[in-house]
């Protein structure tokens, strides 16, 4: 199970590695449109490229926020439920996040083909095909349901613990 | 026939006052519910609660809704046929049909070309009724009375087609989305817009830019096809009982005539009201710039002929036919009284 | 099943589920698929718009702004640039009690003017802002609460996307919207401050004074925070300049901030590198919780409940005070477990009506909409800046976030009351265009 979580974690670093670099490709693009814009030339197909590349970034930083536990939660309850309760939780928690990406990752394959199939490319003047994004979601989404399978396994088999409130300071002052 | 009552779910993506694609659907449906007795009810989820631009198609082919009117013009890359027509202004043609003719001819085509069908097959979908925008004019910060004026001036655009049409104008075209026009033009990202009269009063443009140029010298020319449409659930049409169904198909073709002269209204209403503006003016294009501006681009209606059928579509058949109804259509003799 | 018994399934189903601690994005998707399901008895149709959610939120441009505004503040956290400006801040006013807070949300405030997102605002001010008031002993409640609330401040201060929105929806002069939210924005900045100066009087211990600092020192540190201002000049002057968009500006800022960074060779590849991760990490955890936010809208929308509700509003013949406590009521209520589009889209076609009946200026009330907006974006259990503040720091416990918020959001309502006494705070800059 530790080779597989750390494989899991590699591809999902790999992944969000992809997705800032996309990001910054985006930012490229973006001042490139602004800086020809002034010299009076404007550069076509910026914004689907733009489009394209946010699919991108915010698809394959998916896994990684999975893995390292970065997925918003209400966490109100937690400090009242009884202990034994928390690990059922987690496991639910997880298979929510497991469940969406699994249909997320289902509809895009759904639309991956018929974009092959049928040739469909994004509006705008670069024509740029419409499997570009689905293959992308298709990705990020199964990484992202495989990263949940990895959580539930984790919150299953490792000691439940509760959140310690004096740890809050302490790991506050490593964020910058 | 069956007495059976059918309820029928619709969803649009706009506020229920926008004309185009909400008062006309809810026009259509009430005409509906009138002529089957009530047998045919409805329920319409206005304002993008339901449905929006983003997944009306998703909405609409899965049945989460009975029927929707919806934008074939913003995906041309799945609607090709439609798409291809809907994004063009023929400036090339002597004349061109009406808000009436467009909504006719696409019907027409729609009957005639089983390619237009089957894109809507595709997504499970029945095309009840074409509905046509008011045409385009441009709006713009500063004084333009001619082609000459707009000359290097930045310019809102979007899709494949309008770009083409907008650098032979001599405009400069930028990529802004449709919320940010207001700014975009108040600060000077972009000068002028190119969009419907009704859009631009709708979103107050005419505050910053208030001098309009009418890109004709008389009425503006419309879309070759509607840019909208009123489109059913293929299921939910289908299981329609036959007389129930052969009301949609009548009440569809009825209203043509309705929307034409509403879209009309809306046109003649917006221009008045931009003419009328007191910070600007309003001008037309002259027949001579129109003139120069067609022959500096590239004819865009022998471009889609050849985009189709280099997709392997009848494109030079289904542009021939449109020329022909449009010619007719013009002379008086289609349609039949 | 009838429709109340659905409706009431699926509420009750996932608010239970979201203070059990599910993950908040895709636990409104299920909710929301759940409950179409059992609304039109199709497999196909509940589960027809999550992919368009998917697709829609990682595809606008409009959303770009969310990483790019949250990077901007990482580098900057990295370049010591906003570390300098908290420095001079500190020496400034921080000799008052609570005087931090102040310039947090005074520097919310400034960033407001250069975003349309308070979802952006509230990540980046959570990068910038919670260390430094951690690092000079103030309570995580008060740093955290202050952080989320002034995030908010970037929906009325222009540029607002949610102002356009609205404007758009309500057929409204935008111009005017836009400026009509300047003073409404600059009084609530004032009225945060009198909260925080108060409470830091009361419990010197939640925000303690400072040392006093010589004149020369305090204009040292000035200067040397005086990059972030190049910042915003740089952001606004493109701005009003025409040079961008808001949305490229965005980009721009992240641009102008690697610039500075670099000339101060403060900012290593690395460095910069980790910050884009941490951005884009960030707001993928925000942007899973907008799909999941639009799905639950559309839920709702087919269940009829919203317009059931304003329905019943026209029945009941009110006085315009009334009317206003109702719309309140309403609005806090949606505001609880919606996010601002989603509500706006949901019920200015329909209340509008009802608003021009009774006679109210639509500009005037898009800003109380804003303020209604605003404070739903602090409302648990959905509460995007809530959720923002916790993304960007997620060792915070959400209960603290809260807990934090909630004197800003008591004040909130005392704002309300006063735009409906005295509706020239917002009407006044409009009435000179
Ligand atoms: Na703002
Ligand atoms: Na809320």
């Amino acid at each position: 199970m530790r080779t597989i979580e750390r494989i899991v974690s590699h591809i999902s670093w790999g992944l969000a590695v992809a997705a800032t670099i996309s990001i910054f490709v985006i930012i490229g693009l973006i001042m490139a449109d602004v800086v020809t814009r002034l010299f009076g030339i404007s550069l076509p197909g910026i914004i689907e490229l733009v489009r394209t590349s946010f699919v991108v970034s915010v698809f394959f930083a998916f896994a990684y926020v999975i893995v390292t536990e970065r997925e918003i939660r209400v966490d109100v309850l937690r400090y009242v439920v009884p202990t034994f309760l928390l690990r059922y939780l987690d496991v639910a928690a997880a298979l929510i996040t497991f469940v969406f990406f699994g249909f997320m990752a289902w509809l895009a394959w759904v639309s991956l083909h018929d974009a092959l199939t049928f040739g469909i490319f994004m509006d705008g003047e670069l024509l740029l095909p419409m499997w570009l994004p689905w293959a992308t979601i298709v990705i990020g989404s199964v990484a992202a349901m495989v990263a949940a399978a990895c959580l539930a396994v984790r919150a299953w088999t490792s000691p439940v613990h509760k959140p310690d409130p004096t740890q809050v300071s302490a790991a506050a002052r490593q964020v910058v | 026939a069956s007495a059976q009552q059918v309820k029928l779910r619709g969803a649009h993506i706009f506020p229920a006052n926008f004309v185009q694609s909400g008062v006309n659907l809810e026009d259509w449906a009430k005409r509906l519910k009138e002529k089957s007795g009530g047998r045919i009810d409805f329920e319409i989820i206005h304002g993008g609660a339901l449905l929006t631009q983003a997944d009306h198609l998703e909405g609409l082919a899965a049945n989460l809704v009975d029927f929707a009117s919806f934008y074939p013009i913003y995906y041309p890359g799945e609607f090709l046929v439609e798409g291809a027509l809907t994004n063009i202004i023929d400036i090339w043609s002597d004349k061109v049909p009406d808000i009436r003719g467009v909504g006719l001819i696409h019907a027409q085509l729609h009957k005639e070309f089983p390619q237009f069908r089957a894109e809507y097959e595709r997504r499970k979908m029945h095309m009840a009724v074409p509905l046509p925008a008011d045409p385009y004019v441009i709006a713009c910060k500063t004084e333009a009375k001619s082609m000459a004026d707009l000359k290097n001036r930045k310019m809102r655009t979007f899709g494949r087609y309008f770009p083409v049409l907008q650098r032979a104008l001599g405009v400069q075209p930028v990529t802004v989305p449709g919320p940010e026009a207001y700014q975009a033009l108040s600060t000077g990202v972009i000068d002028c817009v190119y969009s419907t009269p009704d859009w631009i009063v709708a979103n107050s443009l005419q505050e910053v830019a208030p001098y309009t140029l009418i890109p004709s010298p008389g009425e503006a020319r419309p879309q070759m096809a509607a840019t909208s449409v009123i489109a059913m659930n293929m299921n939910s049409y289908k299981k329609l009982p036959p007389d129930l169904r052969t009301i949609v198909d009548e009440v569809s073709a009825e209203m043509n005539d309705k929307i034409a002269s509403s879209m009309q209204a809306v046109y003649d209403g917006a221009v008045k009201k931009l003419g009328s503006n007191p910070k600007g003016a309003l001008h037309h294009m002259s027949a001579e710039d129109m003139k120069a501006w067609a022959a500096a681009t590239p004819n865009q209606v022998d471009q889609a002929a050849a985009d189709l059928e280099a997709r392997k579509y009848p494109g030079k058949a289904i542009i021939a036919r449109y020329r022909e109804l449009a010619a007719a259509y013009a002379a008086g003799t289609w349609p039949a009284k | 099943m009838d429709k109340a018994t659905i409706i009431t399934l699926v509420l009750g189903g996932s608010f239970a589920a979201l203070f059990l601690g599910a993950p908040v994005g895709p636990l409104l998707a299920f909710g929301a698929m759940a409950g179409l399901f059992l609304l039109t008895g199709s497999f196909e149709a509940a589960t027809s718009l999550l992919l368009a959610a998917g697709f829609d939120v990682s595809s606008s441009f409009g959303y770009i702004v969310i990483p790019m505004f949250i990077m901007m503040g990482a580098v900057a956290a990295q370049t010591g640039i906003v570390n300098d400006l908290f420095d001079a801040a500190y020496k400034l006013v921080g000799r008052v009690a609570g005087g931090l807070a102040v310039a947090t949300c005074c520097a919310s405030a400034a960033f407001g003017a250069v975003t349309g997102s308070s979802i952006s605002a509230a990540s980046a001010m959570t990068k910038v802002a919670l260390p430094q008031m951690q690092k000079y002993g103030y309570s995580t409640r008060l740093s955290a609460g202050i952080i989320a609330v002034s995030g908010t401040l970037a929906m009325m201060i222009p540029p607002s996307l949610m102002m356009v929105f609205y404007g758009i929806i309500a057929q409204q002069s935008i111009g005017k919207l836009l400026i009509s939210g300047v003073l409404p924005g600059l009084f609530t900045v004032l009225v945060y401050s009198v909260i925080i100066l108060v409470r830091a009087k009361l419990n010197p211990s939640i925000a303690p004074a400072g040392p006093r600092f010589p004149v020369s020192e305090i204009v040292r540190s000035s200067v040397k925070a005086s990059p972030f201002l190049l910042v915003l000049a740089a952001l606004m002057g493109g701005l009003l300049l025409g040079v961008w968009t808001p949305n490229e500006a965005s980009a721009g800022g992240v641009v102008v901030v690697i610039l500075i960074g670099l000339a101060k060779r403060s900012l290593s590849f690395q460095r910069l590198f980790h910050a884009g991760v941490d951005s884009i990490v960030t707001s993928a955890a925000v942007l899973v919780l907008v799909m999941g936010s639009i799905l639950f809208g559309k839920f709702l929308a087919l269940s009829g409940i919203t317009s059931g509700l304003t329905t019943m509003t026209e029945n009941a013949q009110l006085s315009s005070f009334q009317l206003f406590l109702l719309l309140v009521a309403v609005y806090l209520v949606l505001g609880t477990f919606l996010e601002g589009i989603s509500i706006l889209a949901l019920t200015v076609p329909i209340v509008l009506p009802i608003i021009l009946k009774a006679g109210w200026d639509p500009i005037w009330f898009g800003v109380i909409l804003i303020k209604l907006i605003e404070i739903g974006a602090v409302t648990p259990p959905v509460g995007l800046n809530i959720f923002a503040v916790k993304g960007a720091a997620p060792e915070l416990k959400s209960s603290d976030i809260i807990m934090g918020a909630v004197p800003f959001w008591i004040s909130e309502i005392f704002i309300l009351f006063v735009l409906y006494f005295a509706p020239s705070i917002a009407l006044f800059l409009p009435s000179l265009m």
